[in-house]
């Protein structure tokens, strides 16, 4: 036995090795891409814990505070806590300037503001002045005309009014989080915060709520805004949320009703339980395609050995070894190729894992690729051996029986159509319906993924690589005359002998065409996906944000002002205002923005999603045309049974007046989304004619182009405006990290190069294998066309010709291949996208390279096929057998 | 030496490790020359002949053509019947005897040869098969007839008839002779079959590498 290893090792190695590379491909792949996603999950269960900000808010019922205490000191002992008083007031007031400015209802809140802010990073932030004394919110400050040092009455609810000095003005980011309503179902999503706030340290909030917080639950009340040692949770988001529920639940259960929980933590791991679910989803739909690539490419050399075993089986049954023996024997070239393969698969993905910086303890990844690597090779070595051992020598020294009748059968059975109408119905039924492909209930730590709509890829990918076959047979059959003209250039004379040949040989040809298609169809459609997925994000950011870099005032500090500083500003290649203010349709107040529609595309991008029934470029070609004219949602189109044309009267508020006036409009059209705007109703008009029509004619938002990092360009602007703490900076990049949706939650831009990185190796590899086999098959035909005295041009123009056909048909069917599936793939998954993508991205350079790199196979492995060997001519003389 | 074809000087072939296929070989290949090559398996018949049609290179000795004109040596000047068809398989019987005809740059459409090629030798109905629809036979006849389409002016045939019945190989033999008479091609056989020897004109006989027992006169 030893020595029979040692002959395999010895004189085998080639074939071994070939095959071992494939698995290795095969296995590396699954692992890496595994540790990929679950290494994003486990970062997203990190990264909304990161920014959670109390991980609980408690609020007491009743003044059993020990009680609280001691159940929470049971429930979690690793925990920080700061308490937050709350108290309903009914304004502020303040005196600047000589003119008195009065505010609405809002809250006055006590706390050790500096210790809090030190416990929970990133939920105060000091706009100016100092932590240290009274601080009001910048709305607050912006609406009261207030500053530091200014004097603030805080009108109690029930009680005289109190009066303090401004130390300061932050901002809370989180504002909706803070002030939510504890109890019952806690919301991700924002919630209104109040606009009045001023914030209290808890000595001055005692003096003035104390006796409401003993006596009027109803006015004033008190929370503990807990800090969770989060290492106590589990990475994976799902089994972190089973375990931040419990713990709730768990305390709950301790105060017996003493207490009402806002579980922050766990609405917040809620929201990426369904993110880590799409990263599973995107695991399965694009990269098992290039591990089953992988594995056709490795039983393509497994299958080119498969007579050459069967020749040793016969001689050492016909030697008379007993079958137990005989078995192992064979069975060692899978074994050795399984043990390799899968070695060197795991070491090439701990070396990705460690460059791309993946974590290496997920068990789970390292497991399946290990079963796929000798799961494979058990397949594609041990099913035909099984065979084999069954047959007695005289069958096995035979040619392989022909697979011919079962490998055609699915041609007479249509089973690629079948296929394809199966992903067509799949597909149609899954989208027309607005389905969800995952399903995360909010609040319940279950989720679900709806595993039937893998049908419709998973039979698209079959039914296409089944019509490939078929095609490929077909046309190179039936267009012998065409591929004959199309060879020319390369072939010359050659051409008709060429395209005959190739017309013969063409399920041969046809196979390795599918090779190439599958492994471009894999680089495609996950680039193609990725790209439009990137560019969606950005999109996504963009809606939110307004452009690369927005300054938002309020009607009463509009931006304006500031529109060429912010324009001079470093970083900034254009920049344009935009109104942002309200009008009420009827009963109903909306936003209404008031944009130059002729330069509002050169600071911000307008898809063609944003408007129904028409282009961005003909809704504001439409805006141009009429003065007067409004874009309006849906939603209040179908209210008031709007028609194009119709006159619509919204009321404004005017210059120097306190009441809304009414402002006749002209209905444009209708407008799902717009940048900066909500997502409920609101108006899309022009700015000249809502500043003639009100008398104000400043813009409320500076929307700004970046001509780099819009990062950069924000700091700058920034750092322009830090005299104006009135006016809000953001920024594309801030913005995309802050909205922390479903796009930007799986870092798309390291799968993209990981996959890509594979699809370069499968595409070079499988193209180079492809003809590099094809060639060892047929190397007696070419050794007898270099006896005949066929030199390079004769020989060449076989080779080169087989080459092409297999690259050109190859690469057209894996483009059209790969971008139907990611197509597929996009609509299917469309949920994440808001708006859906209008056309798929396509990454055409990273397409060359990679076509690039098949060609670049090609070369090598035709000028390697046009060497001459003697001992080849020999071969040919005495008769030797191709394959 | 003007008249020869082909001649060869003190031309020695070796294999390693240490096998000496031809030794010390001096002979001439004259126009219009019948050669029988004899000798039993091992000899260094097929190893003489790739030498002598350019498919191989001597370690010691000087080979030279002085016959033939400028060109291609194969298929032009030289045609090769393999010891085995050595057909394409993805080409049916007329595209493989095309072959020689587009590599030796001939003008003109093959057709004609190749069906006089193909009936020459009897496959004239065949020229549509592919070679895995012929009997070995018939495969054997077609590397004869692929050998004749180019018209050159020498022949080799290694054991043409080495896989036929005695009828078709002799109807064979006498085509192929009636045919280098017809060109005034020379025609060198190698065969174990006596009866094909004994039609040819000359004799020679490979024993371990050397060319003996030939005809006095024929080794310079």
């Amino acid at each position: 036995m030893k020595r029979w290893i040692a002959g395999l090792l010895a004189r085998r190695m080639l074939a071994l090795g070939t095959a071992a590379l494939g698995i290795a491909l095969a296995v590396a792949l699954t692992a890496t891409l595994g540790l990929f996603v679950l290494d994003s999950a486990a970062g997203m269960t990190a990264r909304a814990v990161s920014k959670v900000g109390p991980d609980w808010q408690v609020q007491q019922q009743g003044a059993d505070t020990a009680n609280a205490m001691a159940a929470l000191d049971a429930t979690i002992p690793a925990h920080r806590q700061a308490v937050v008083d709350f108290a309903d007031i009914s304004g502020l007031t303040a005196n600047v300037g000589g003119t008195v400015q009065t505010t609405g209802a809002g809250k006055a809140v006590g706390l050790d503001l500096p210790a809090y802010a030190a416990m929970f990073p990133g939920q105060i932030r000091l706009m100016t002045g100092s932590l240290q004394g009274a601080v009001i919110a910048q709305q607050t400050a912006a609406n009261l005309h207030a500053a530091v040092g200014d004097k603030v009455a805080i009108q109690r609810i029930g009680a005289t009014p109190v009066e303090v000095t401004v130390a300061g003005v932050v901002e809370l980011p989180q504002a909706d989080q803070f002030f939510q309503q504890v109890g019952g179902m806690t919301r991700t999503g924002p919630s209104a915060p109040p606009d009045n706030v001023v914030l209290l340290p808890p000595d001055s909030f005692a003096a003035s709520f104390g006796a409401q917080l003993d006596s009027a639950p109803q006015i004033a009340w008190r929370q503990l805004h807990l800090a969770i040692d989060h290492t106590l949770l589990p990475p994976d988001p799902v089994a972190a949320l089973t375990q931040s529920q419990g713990l709730a639940r768990h305390f709950e259960a301790q105060v017996a009703g003493g207490a009402v929980l806002a579980d922050n933590l766990s609405a917040r791991i809620d929201g990426v339980r369904q993110d880590s679910l799409f990263a599973r989803v995107l695991f399965l739909f694009l990269g098992l395609p290039g591990v089953a690539v992988a594995l056709l490419l490795t039983a393509r050399i497994t299958g080119t050995g498969h007579d050459r075993r069967r020749a040793e089986l016969a001689i050492l049954q016909v030697r008379g070894m007993r079958s137990a023996a005989l078995a192992l024997r064979m069975a060692a070239e899978g074994i050795l190729v399984a043990g390799m393969g899968t070695a060197v698969g795991l070491a090439l993905a701990s070396t990705l894992a460690k460059a791309m910086g993946l974590g290496f303890g997920h068990l789970w990844a390292w497991g399946l690729a290990i079963a796929v690597g000798l799961g494979a090779t058990a397949v594609l070595y041990g099913l035909p051996l099984r065979s084999d051992l069954a047959r007695p020598a005289r069958e096995n020294l035979l040619p392989a029986p022909s697979v011919g009748a079962l490998g055609q059968a699915w041609r007479r059975m249509g089973l690629d159509l079948v296929f394809l109408s199966i992903a067509a119905s799949v597909y149609f039924e899954t989208t027309a319906q607005g389905y969800h492909l995952v399903t995360a209930p909010e609040g319940v730590p279950v989720a679900a993924v709806d595993y039937k709509s893998y049908l419709a890829p998973g039979m698209l990918w079959l039914g296409a690589g089944l019509l490939i076959l078929r095609l490929a047979d077909w046309g190179l059959e039936r267009g012998r005359g065409v591929v004959a003209g199309l060879l020319r250039p390369v072939a010359g004379r050659y051409a008709p002998l060429v395209a005959a040949g190739i017309a013969r040989d063409r399920r041969r040809i046809a196979t390795g065409i599918l090779l190439v298609a599958l492994t471009f169809s894999f680089a495609v459609s996950t680039s193609v996906f990725n790209t439009t997925y990137d560019g969606q994000a950005l999109v996504d950011a963009q809606l939110t944000n307004g452009a690369d870099v927005t300054v938002t005032g309020t009607p009463d500090n509009p931006a304006q002002p500031v529109l060429d500083k912010v324009a001079a500003t470093r970083g900034i290649a254009t920049a344009q205002g935009m109104m942002h203010r309200y009008a009420y349709v009827g009963t109903d107040l909306q936003d209404i923005y008031g944009i130059d529609p002729a330069k509002i595309g050169q600071v911000t991008t307008l898809s063609d999603a944003y408007f129904q029934g028409m282009t961005a470029k003909a809704a504001m070609a439409e805006l141009a045309a009429v003065p007067d004219g409004v874009f309006v949602a849906d939603e209040t189109v179908k209210d008031f049974q709007l028609v194009p044309g119709d006159r619509i009267n919204l009321r404004l508020r005017m210059a120097g007046k306190a009441d809304y006036a009414v402002v006749p409009f002209t209905f444009a059209g209708v407008v799902r989304e717009f940048p900066t705007a909500p997502t409920d109703s609101f108006l899309v008009a022009n700015a000249t004619y809502l500043a003639k029509m009100t008398g104000l004619p400043l813009a409320e938002t500076v929307l700004a182009r970046a001509n780099g990092d819009p990062a950069v360009a924000g700091a700058a602007v920034r750092a322009a405006l830090s005299g104006r703490p009135d006016l809000k900076v953001t920024d594309l990049t801030e913005t995309a990290r802050r909205i922390g949706s479903s796009l930007v939650a799986v870092d798309l831009r390291g799968l993209t190069a990981l996959e890509t990185g594979f699809a370069g190796p499968l595409m070079a590899g499988a193209l180079g294998l492809v003809l590099a086999l094809g060639h060892i098959e047929r190397r007696r035909s070419l050794a007898v066309l270099r006896a005949l005295g066929g030199g390079a041009a004769c020989i060449g123009a076989f080779l080169w010709s087989e080459a092409l056909v297999v690259l050109g048909f190859g690469l057209a069917a894996g483009l059209g291949l790969g971008m139907v599936l990611a197509g597929a793939l996009v609509k299917m998954i469309t949920q994440v996208f808001d708006p859906p993508p209008e056309v798929l991205a396509v990454p055409w350079l990273l397409l060359a390279g990679l076509g690039l790199a098949g060609a670049l196979a090609m070369v090598l492995a035709v000028l390697w096929a046009l060497r001459s060997p003697r001992e080849t001519l020999a071969f040919a003389l005495r008769g030797g057998t191709d394959g | 030496m003007l008249d020869s074809m082909v001649t060869f000087d003190g031309v020695t072939r070796r294999f390693p490790p240490d096998v000496t296929a031809v030794d010390e070989v001096t002979l001439r290949v004259r126009p219009g020359d019948r050669i029988a090559l004899q000798g039993v398996s091992g000899s260094g018949k097929s190893s003489l002949l790739a030498l002598m049609v350019g498919l191989d290179r001597p370690n010691a000795g000087t080979i030279a053509w002085p016959g033939l004109e400028k060109g291609p040596l194969r298929p032009g000047q030289i045609g090769i019947a393999f010891q085995s068809a050595c057909l394409l398989p993805s080409l049916n019987l007329a595209e493989n005897l095309a072959l020689p005809w587009l590599i030796a740059r001939y003008a003109g459409d093959p057709g004609r040869a190749v069906a006089e090629a193909l009936d020459l030798v009897g496959l004239g109905e065949m020229a549509d098969r592919l070679p895995s629809e012929l009997s070995g036979g018939q495969a054997l006849r077609a590397g004869v007839a692929r050998a004749l389409v180019t018209r050159p002016r020498l022949v080799v045939a290694d054991e043409p008839t080495g896989q036929l019945d005695g009828e078709t190989g002799r109807a064979l033999i006498g085509a192929l002779l009636a045919w280098a008479e017809a060109n005034g091609s020379a025609l060198i056989v190698a065969t174990h079959d006596a009866a094909v020897a004994a039609r040819m004109d000359r004799h020679w006989q490979m024993s371990f590498g050397r060319l003996t027992e030939v005809l006095a006169g024929e080794v310079a």
